[in-house]
């Protein structure tokens, strides 16, 4: 059954009923313009009460805030470690970060300046490359690329004691830090150059190192029993000759061209002397690696000689093609 | 300190012309009426919208225009109602006095005035106003009954009623230009207050308003408007009369009631003629002016008559001691006030509005704008202190976006 529709008072149905809802189909042009500038209006003052609202609310946080207050963040944040991310081969270690850094631990993380502390490393001249990071809430995290020895080097600053010094394969300087005794024992010394100081109070880099770090990793790695016997490098012939001299302790002189495979080079060296250890009591003065094939080598007692002396002049006839 | 304001305008929606007023509530207690605009109508026909569309673009063109000349933005409307669909019915209640000292409460008078108030519309119709007479206590008339003694009280309303569909054209035609009507008020009761005075109200008067197409009446007794109406009669019908009668154009008839028309036979001479324009030129002709006067007359006469008849057992001239006052456009024709007399049998003169109007404003065709702002005000400051105010919360709003608008 249909529900019967509640019967209206006349109150109820006053023509104050009538929805007065803006119809667009009963606007004429001029109210669609009076509509819009209406909408225009109210769009700019909703503007402005934002922007004046914005005002207002920035002034009084700008009136309420106390700088001091600001400062609260960082200093809620203050340094509580130091952490050390070195290189596996680095020797550099906490306690030395520590003492060359000199931040004191409880320092304000941010008042800490990342650009004075990486010049502070970066002098040290053992050090290649540093990053340093901020980890809140209280690390300093800082990351250590070091330079390697290659050679030792012994200079006199001036006041007469010589001091041993390194040399890295970028040819650099320094004054090692942290390295094992027996590892630095193990360098050869730098020869036959002259460091000239640079205008910090050290050493310009020496030129060619990349080099002689080049023929040392190859002795090292494929004739260590070589290697351990070397004593010195001599660079005196390298920028005219291009020619390295390694002074060894069995072998004084042998000469070996940065223009040639080291590792070839090295295999006849390795031949050359362990056949010469065999075959002959003399001792070899000199060998000579930089002809390539023929390598003429030196002894030192014409008594000893394999052959006679006077029929050849012991760098022709005695060249490893003839032993 | 910052008087509050607010930006009404009244409209009427005529047969003849749509008429603007923009009128400033300063303070919800004084009237500024600040700007006018009219547009010939268009698309109604004896005060009902028949063409939305050319009466939209009239009325909105007559609100810009006034909007323009206030140099303010209106907030609202008032819109005056008129047309034949208006009727009304009468309709009392009563209540015994609850208190059992028989102190009339509130309550009481607000049960009566709901009880009064309850009866019920028939289908598509919608209200308009509840015009209430005065309150009787046992029998007593007093203008408030609050507080007094008594067994009984009695109130009664005239329920003013329309149409529903035509009420809503108006308004939908109003919010058509982005605006909410305020107020609807009847044009008969928005052009009685304003030709006449509370003084007159009080010893009983009949306020006709005959417009071009509706003629719109009230009767006021003891200072309340007792009934009102609208006949679907005006000015129009004696323009037509005339048209038919001295085969005249439409134009021509409208000039020739204007200039030689009369409400009573003033002529005594059959051969005395009017020229139809009075400039002897070509297609220029004359008529007897006793026959312009009879169409007028008669015509006039038959207007009131049916006027007198439609307010029936209401009119009763003892009752009308200020007696008959006419207005409205129509009410110019010449003599108007001799054939009220003869029909009402009641003394009987043209409305006059007040003196400190502007002069383009003192024309009888205004009576109804001018009128629907005076009744707002009225109303407004009949009501609560706090309705009388105007609205708190729209004041800095509104104050910033006249600054826009008057900008």
């Amino acid at each position: 059954m249909a529900k019967l529709k509640k019967k209206e008072t006349p109150e109820e149905r006053s023509w104050r009923e009538v929805d007065q809802t803006v119809n667009p189909r009963t606007m004429s042009a001029s109210g669609r313009r009076r509509f819009a500038f209406a909408a225009l209006r109210l769009a700019l003052f909703g503007t402005m009460t934002a922007g004046i609202l914005w005002g207002v609310t920035e002034i009084l946080h700008t009136l309420t805030s106390d700088a001091s207050a600001m400062r609260d963040p960082a200093q809620a944040a203050p340094l509580r470690e130091i952490v050390l991310i070195n290189d596996a081969d680095g020797v550099l270690g906490q306690e030395w970060l520590e003492h060359t850094l000199k931040v004191r631990k409880g320092t304000p993380l941010l008042e800490v300046d990342l650009c004075q502390l990486r010049d502070r490393l970066l002098r040290v001249r053992q050090v290649r490359a540093v990053e340093l990071r901020r980890d809140f809430p209280g690390t300093l995290t800082v990351t250590l690329r070091e330079r390697q020895p290659v050679l030792r080097v012994n200079v006199q600053p001036g006041n007469g004691e010589s001091r041993t010094m390194l040399v890295a394969r970028d040819g650099v300087v320094y004054d090692g830090f942290g390295y094992e005794p027996s590892r630095l024992a193990r360098l050869p010394y730098l020869d036959g150059v002259r460091l000239a100081h640079n205008r910090f109070g050290g050493y310009q880099a020496v030129d060619g190192m990349e080099d002689v770090a080049n023929l040392l990793q190859a002795a090292e790695n494929s004739a260590p029993g070589l290697y351990a016997d070397w004593k010195s490098i001599s660079l005196a012939r390298l920028g005219l000759y291009d020619e390295i001299v390694v002074k060894a302790r069995a072998i004084p002189q042998v000469v070996v061209s940065r223009k040639l495979d080291f590792t070839q080079q090295l295999a006849r060296l390795d031949y050359i002397a362990d056949y010469a250890r065999t075959q002959s009591e003399a001792t070899v003065q000199r060998i000579d690696l930089s002809l390539g094939g023929d390598v003429p080598v030196s002894f030192d007692n014409p008594a000893s000689r394999l052959l006679p002396t006077s029929s050849v002049k012991p760098s022709k006839t005695r060249t490893s093609r003839d032993l | 300190m910052i008087s509050k304001s607010r930006i009404i305008g009244a409209v009427e929606i005529g047969t003849h012309k749509v008429s603007v007023l923009v009128g400033e509530f300063a303070g919800g207690r004084r009237l500024n009426i600040v700007g006018l605009g009219s547009c010939s109508s268009q698309g109604v026909i004896k005060g009902s919208i028949v063409d939305f569309k050319a009466a939209s673009d009239c009325t909105h063109a007559a609100i810009e225009a006034a909007e323009r000349k206030a140099g303010a933005r209106i907030d609202g409307i008032y819109l005056a109602q008129t047309g034949a669909h208006l009727d009304g019915f009468y309709h009392e209640g009563s209540v015994n006095v609850s208190s059992t000292d028989n102190l009339v409460g509130r309550q009481d008078i607000e049960t009566v005035g709901k009880l009064a108030r309850g009866k019920e519309l028939p289908a598509e119709r919608t209200m308009v106003h509840f015009l209430r007479r005065p309150y009787r206590l046992d029998g007593q008339t007093v203008p408030n009954p609050e507080m007094l003694s008594g067994r009984k009280l009695e109130v009664g309303f005239w329920a003013v009623h329309g149409d529903k569909r035509r009420i809503s054209d108006g308004i939908h035609l109003v919010n058509g230009f982005n605006l909410k009507v305020d107020e609807i008020i009847l044009a008969s009761l928005a052009s009685g207050t304003m030709v006449t005075t509370i003084e007159e109200r009080k010893n009983g008067v009949l306020v006709l308003d005959i417009g071009r197409g509706t003629t719109d009446f009230v009767l006021y007794r003891e200072g309340y408007p007792w009934m009102t109406g609208a006949i679907p009669v005006g000015g129009d019908h004696l323009t037509n009369d005339l048209a038919l009668g001295l085969r005249l154009t439409s134009g021509q008839a409208e000039a020739m009631k204007l200039r030689h028309g009369s409400a009573v036979i003033t002529s005594k001479d059959r051969n005395e003629k009017v020229w139809l324009n009075g400039d002897f030129a070509i297609g220029d002709r004359h008529f007897p002016r006793m026959a312009v006067e009879q169409i007028t007359a008669v015509r006039i006469v038959e207007l009131l008559e049916v006027v007198k008849k439609k307010l029936g057992p209401a009119f009763v001239p003892e009752m009308l001691g200020a007696g008959v006052v006419l207005t409205g456009g129509t009410s110019k024709l010449m003599a108007i006030d001799e054939a009220a007399t003869q029909v009402f049998g009641l003394p009987a003169r043209r409305g006059d509005l007040p003196t400190n109007l502007a002069d383009e404003l003192r024309d009888p065709g205004y009576s109804t704008v001018l009128g629907l702002l005076y009744y707002g005000l009225n109303q407004i400051n009949e009501r609560s202190p706090i309705a009388a105010a105007p609205r708190a919360q729209g004041g800095l709003m509104e104050r910033f976006t006249r600054m826009f608008a008057n900008s």
